[in-house]
Formats: C-alpha cells, sequence, structure tokens
C-alpha cells in the first residue's frame, strides 16, 4: 500500500506540470481595440527615443537638478527647442529604463518624466524585469501614470508583457499612422542545464498580432519600437558591409555587438506585411547605426544618459557612411529624433549627441 | 548502499534531535547556557540584519562589475564610491557572523578570546571607516544630501547608524575577549579534527554556505512579492522558492540544530540527516530542473529579479550554484557520516 502510494508521486507531479503553464485567458484578435491608444496626427509628428536609462540601485533619483535626471531634462529640452514645431509630440523610451533598481527609483522616473507634459509610451527590455519589485507592479505605476500611454493585457495570447499600439488619427479619427510597442523579450534558454543565456526574440504570434492591428486600421504606414534587435539585423549589416545595392544608406556608429538572439523571427517580410516603414531599437548601448533595407529604415537609437556603459567617440573617428567624422573626444550618448513628415509614410531622423563637458555641454545634431 | 540504508533505519528518530539530554546545553551550567543561547540569539539577529543589505550589495556589485566588463570601469568607479558605505557595512556583518561562529566553534580558550578580541578591533576599524566615509561623502558632496534614499529610504543618513552598529558590536567584542580571560566561557570547545586540510576545508565552507543561506533567505522572502504569481508556471515558482528556502533552512539547520547536539549523538544522526536534507532538497531541485526544461519561459516571465546573476551576466548560474550547495553539500556530508561510521 505505501509503495503504491510513493508510486503516485510523480504521476501527481507529472500531472501538475502539464497544468501549470502560463496562464492564457485573452485574445488578442477578439479584443484589438483594447491594445489601441490614440493620439492627433499632424505633419511633422516628433517622435524622441529615449534608451537605455539604466537607472539602478546607485542613481540617484528624486531631484531633476543634478546627475542622472538633469541630463535627461537637458536632453529633452534641447530636443523640444530642435523639432520642427518647437514641440515634441510623444517620447519613446526603448527599454532597461531600470536595473536592479528599487520602487523608489520607478516613482522618481514616472514623476520627472511625467513633469514634462509630454505623451510617452514605454517597452520592456531585458533588464526592466530584473528589479526589487514585481513586474505586475511596475506595469501598473505606469498604466497610471500621467501623459504614459503605456497598456498592457493581462495574460493575453501575445507574448510578453509591453504589446500595444498608438494609433495618430486625424480630426475625423482616421488612423494615418500607427506606432507599434512590442516587448521583445528578455533571455532565451533553451535547457535547463544550458550555461549561457543569449537574448529573446520577437515571436510569430506577435507579428501576427501586429498584422492584425494594422489591417485594423486600414494597411497606413507604421513605425515600430522595440528593444533587442533581431536576428536579421545582422545580416543587414553585413549586407551594408559589402555594399549590397538593397541597402540604400547606412550610417552613424556600430562599436560593439547587436547582442541579438540566436534565433530568427523573420523580421523583415513580417514587417513588410505590416506596413512598416521604420524601426527603432535599443539594446546595444554603443551602436547607433541606421540603415534602410528593403524599404524599411532599421535604426538604434542614441543610449541616453552615462549609466552601465556606454561608447566613447575619439577625435578622427569616422562613422559607417564616413560622412561624419568627430572632432574631439565625446561619448555616445543622447537621444534620437523621428519626425513624421505627413501620411505618405515619410519620415526624417537625427541623432543628438549631448554631453556634459567641463568647458560647457557640447551639443551636436546629425542628420540621417 | 544497503550499509546506509540500515544505518538510516537504525539511527535515532528525528524527534531525539530535540531532546534535552542530546543537546549541549543539558551539559551546561546556568551561565554556559546563557552563553549558548547569546550565540545562537546573535547568530538569528546577524543573518536577519545581513539577509537584504546582502542582496542589495550583491546586485549592486553585479551592476559595477558589469560597468568594468563593458569597458566603461569610470561608471562603475562612480558607483562603487557612492555606495561603499553599503558594502563596507555588509562586508562587516558577513565578517562579523563568521568570526562569531569562528568563536563559537573555538578549538581552545585561546583561540575563543583570540576570536572575540582581534576581530572586535577589526569591527571598530570598519565601522569608523563606515561611519567617516558617509559624513565625509555628505561633505565633499559624493551625496548631495543626507537623505538622497536610493538604496533605503534613508540612505547614505543611514550608513552612519550602520558604522555606529558596527563600531559598537566591536567594542563589546574585545569587552567581552577581556572578560572571558578573567571569567572562562563554560561553552564546550570544539575538538575537529587532528588533519590540518579537513580544518581548512571547514573554514571555507561555512562562510560559503553561509553566504548562500543569506542570500537565500532574502530571495525566499522577496519570492511574496517579487515573483510574479499572476503568469502561471506556478510549478516552477514553487521549486525556485523552496530551493532558496532549502539553502538557507540548511545553515538554520546546521548551525542551531547540528551544532547543538553532543558528539556521539551526531554521529549517531548525521547520516540519517544528511539523506533527509538530500532527499528534501533533490524533490524541489528536481521541480526547478525539470519545470525550466519544460518551460523555458517561465524564468524570464515570473522571476526575472530573483535570479540577477542570470539576467546580468547572461549566466544561468543558479542550478550550477543550487547544485553544489543544496545537492553536492548534503552527499558531501552524507560520505564524510559514512567514513566517520566506518
Amino acid at each position: 500500500m505505501k509503495n503504491k502510494f510513493l508510486l503516485l508521486i510523480p504521476a501527481i507531479f507529472a500531472v501538475s506540470l502539464t497544468s501549470c503553464g502560463q496562464t492564457v485567458s485573452y485574445k488578442s484578435g477578439d479584443n484589438y481595440k483594447n491594445y489601441i491608444r490614440e493620439l492627433n496626427f499632424h505633419n511633422n509628428f516628433n517622435i524622441l527615443q529615449l534608451t537605455d536609462i539604466h537607472w539602478n540601485g546607485g542613481t540617484q533619483v528624486g531631484d531633476n537638478t543634478y546627475g542622472s535626471e538633469s541630463y535627461l531634462k537637458k536632453v529633452i529640452e534641447e530636443a523640444s527647442k530642435h523639432s520642427k514645431g518647437g514641440k515634441l509630440d510623444l517620447i519613446e523610451i526603448t527599454g532597461d529604463t531600470f536595473m536592479l533598481a528599487n520602487a523608489s527609483h520607478v516613482t522618481a522616473f514616472i514623476n520627472f518624466i511625467s513633469s514634462f507634459n509630454i505623451p510617452y509610451a514605454i517597452i520592456w527590455g531585458n533588464h526592466d524585469r530584473e528589479n526589487s519589485f514585481n513586474p505586475n507592479w511596475l506595469s501598473d505605476q505606469f498604466r497610471h501614470a500621467p501623459n504614459c500611454l503605456y497598456t498592457e493585457i493581462d495574460n493575453d495570447d501575445v507574448y510578453e508583457r509591453s504589446n500595444y499600439v498608438i494609433n495618430l488619427v486625424d480630426q475625423s479619427k482616421t488612423v494615418k499612422w500607427q506606432i507599434f510597442n512590442v516587448d521583445s523579450g528578455s533571455s532565451l534558454r533553451k535547457g535547463a542545464f544550458d550555461l549561457g543565456l543569449s537574448y529573446d526574440y520577437i515571436h510569430q504570434d506577435q507579428l501576427e498580432w501586429m498584422k492584425y492591428q494594422n489591417e485594423k486600421a486600414n494597411n497606413v504606414p507604421a513605425i515600430a519600437y522595440y528593444h533587442i534587435a533581431q536576428k536579421e539585423v545582422e545580416e543587414i549589416y553585413d549586407m551594408a558591409q559589402k555594399n549590397d545595392a538593397k541597402v540604400t544608406k547606412s550610417k552613424f556608429f556600430k562599436l560593439e555587438g547587436f547582442g541579438i538572439s540566436d534565433n530568427a523571427s523573420n523580421i523583415h517580410m513580417n514587417l513588410k506585411s505590416s506596413n512598416v516603414k521604420g524601426v527603432f531599437m535599443g539594446h546595444a548601448h554603443s551602436i547607433d547605426w541606421t540603415a534602410t533595407y528593403d524599404g524599411i529604415t532599421y535604426g538604434f537609437g542614441v543610449k541616453s544618459g552615462t549609466e552601465l556603459y556606454y561608447a566613447s567617440l575619439n577625435s578622427g573617428m569616422k562613422d559607417e557612411s564616413k560622412t561624419i567624422t568627430i572632432d574631439k573626444d565625446i561619448e555616445l550618448i543622447g537621444a534620437s529624433l523621428v519626425s513624421i513628415t505627413d501620411d505618405s509614410g515619410d519620415f526624417t531622423i537625427e541623432h543628438l549627441y549631448y554631453n556634459e563637458l567641463m568647458e560647457g555641454d557640447d551639443v551636436r545634431w546629425y542628420v540621417y | 548502499m544497503v550499509r546506509v540504508l540500515n544505518q538510516v533505519k537504525s539511527a535515532l528518530s528525528f524527534k531525539d534531535l530535540f531532546k534535552k539530554e542530546n543537546r549541549i546545553s543539558s551539559t551546561l551550567s546556568q551561565r554556559g547556557k546563557k552563553e549558548y543561547l547569546s550565540y545562537n540569539i546573535l547568530f538569528i539577529v546577524l543573518i536577519l540584519l545581513t539577509a537584504f543589505p546582502f542582496w542589495e550589495f550583491f546586485c549592486e556589485i553585479c551592476n559595477i562589475v558589469g560597468s568594468i566588463v563593458s569597458g566603461t570601469p569610470k561608471q562603475g568607479l562612480v558607483q562603487l564610491v557612492r555606495m561603499l558605505p553599503l558594502f563596507l557595512f555588509v562586508i562587516s556583518l558577513v565578517y562579523i557572523g563568521i568570526y562569531t561562529w569562528r568563536a563559537y566553534r573555538a578549538r581552545d580558550e585561546h583561540g575563543r578570546i583570540k576570536a572575540w578580541k582581534v576581530n572586535g578591533y577589526i569591527s571598530v576599524g570598519l565601522g569608523t571607516i563606515i561611519f567617516v566615509y558617509t559624513i565625509v561623502g555628505y561633505l565633499t558632496k559624493i551625496y548631495e544630501r543626507f537623505v538622497e534614499g536610493l538604496v533605503t529610504p534613508l540612505y547614505p543618513f543611514d550608513m552612519i547608524f550602520a558604522g555606529l552598529i558596527v563600531i559598537l558590536f566591536g567594542i563589546f567584542s574585545v569587552v567581552y575577549s577581556k572578560k572571558l580571560t578573567i571569567k572562562k566561557s563554560e561553552l564546550p570547545y570544539v575538538k575537529g579534527s587532528n588533519k590540518k586540510i579537513i580544518r581548512g576545508l571547514d573554514k571555507v565552507f561555512y562562510p560559503i554556505s553561509y553566504l548562500v543561506g543569506v542570500g537565500s533567505l532574502a530571495a525566499f522572502i522577496m519570492c511574496f512579492w517579487v515573483m510574479d504569481w499572476t503568469h502561471g508556471y506556478i510549478i516552477f515558482n514553487i521549486g525556485l522558492m523552496f530551493t532558496y528556502f532549502m539553502a538557507f533552512l540548511m545553515v538554520i539547520f546546521y548551525r542551531l540544530i547540528y551544532c547543538g547536539l553532543k558528539d556521539e549523538i551526531k554521529k549517531k544522526v548525521a547520516i540519517k540527516v544528511a539523506v533527509a536534507v538530500l532527499a528534501i532538497n533533490l524533490i524541489f531541485y528536481i521541480i526547478y530542473m525539470v519545470s525550466c526544461g519544460v518551460f523555458p519561459y517561465a524564468p524570464n516571465q515570473n522571476a526575472f529579479g530573483l535570479l540577477p546573476l542570470e539576467y546580468t551576466a547572461s549566466f544561468n548560474a543558479f542550478w550550477l550554484l543550487f547544485g553544489l550547495n543544496n545537492i553536492v553539500g548534503p552527499i558531501v556530508a552524507l560520505i564524510k557520516g559514512i567514513i566517520r561510521k566506518k
């Protein structure tokens, strides 16, 4: 009897394993409108991308007169001043805003970024989940923050958390552009015993969700923001290096590896079918390289601030296009600005390198 | 194997571990009992006090090492300068935790007095550095305000008190060591092995499992609010949570229960205890490993914040570290028990 009872233990364990998978109780297709936020569209719609801010346990927070907050304040004010029309319409924060941070950093960041009265969207990077608070708590803070467009549908059938759309609409509420915010996940674990972890990738259900959302918006042009570059970006870079005619433009700096997944997501064809014209990423702090391939522009944002690590640009250094020559030692930190020209699918890109130097702030803009 | 099973069957029951007559405290005078109880209370206070600062320390070290290996040592240095009082406080707490254990497990009177005295002076030194550094840090604008609130709501102001605590403990240690020269300790001394290498291994293994236990206590408690219990993968959550818990429990069990047994009782129960601990650890470890294999996204979705080394360094370290601590540790204890029985 006792032995029979012991045999039951692995059976119960096996059953509990099969019943303990991910909870999925929400179908994105039936409820597609719940993923959508709206902003009013106008020509020269300005989107500032901040990325890899990396606030951590050692970052001074709570007073935007010094340190990281002061730096970001200067960057946002400079970008506002520089933008066509003199104002930013949207700030996109593309992941790794926090790393090993605590709740006070989140509260301080929300107070800080909300104070600009500019609508902002945030997506999660790999390190945003790596903190001493619950990921649901983090989501809730941004869901309810002033000026924040963050949307997350709990337990849906779209992989990961920060997947939502910002529809840019005209006065008659017709969608003119779509801004996709996509969660590119964190790490990829191939087996329980593997020592090295790869990075995650954008899953097929996310790409299908984008396509569905775009169809519902009558296939208007779109821009996508996510954190981790997909494997295909490396192939585009290699093509650019070989002067492949399909890569029509290649500019700015690539000073480290892309930090991509081992898994491919067939991102390019999927983005094309969702009518995406531009893709902007973060994750690799020492890369702001941007290239146009087969009608889609793939761009890395400029790391915003000095937390964790950043690249140095030494005097005499040239970018991938050889059109930018750095004239003095600076750091590759700042932000990037996308300005949607009109509803035809055109936009411009500019990178801001903002350096606080002893002799005064060094501010420079480079056009893509 | 048969011999091990026979020894497990014939060994004392687990209830016997708690019987008064089997514990060293039953042989002690009133003063000796007080001494014994004080060591145990001190151990509990220290492990509780160290757990969360140690976790924060570990995370910040990951950050700093990350900056250095990524080619921006300047950024790492900036963080180090700001976090130094916290780091020194954690180092002091861990140091006190280990030297009080060494005083408790001293081989002779001289060893116990020396442990309290020398380490007391070192504690006073560490505490003074924490205290002075925090004040100088404020005066030299390393900290803009006395209460910036980054690691803790009162940081770095609370580090002044942290420094004082370490100084006071150091003074207490020195005074206590002097008291021991006048009135001898009545707590028994630990003979230990005559082999230098075994004594050396003991000196290394306890601090390692103590550190793993301290971190695991913080992680286990954090499981209640950092872990996502709404996303599914509950079986993974249970595996991770109790693997952490067992790492903590092992230290508590060893220090408070096992070390408090008479030597002859230890010999009788060593194998049984090692088998029981190994069996429980294996259950949770297997649950963790199988759930990671079946649901590779479970750690990402539910417990990213509880596996800092894995995600800062992209190094799947948990199974290796806790395999060594929770599985290999009891196996070594089991082998040691078998050899001792022979």
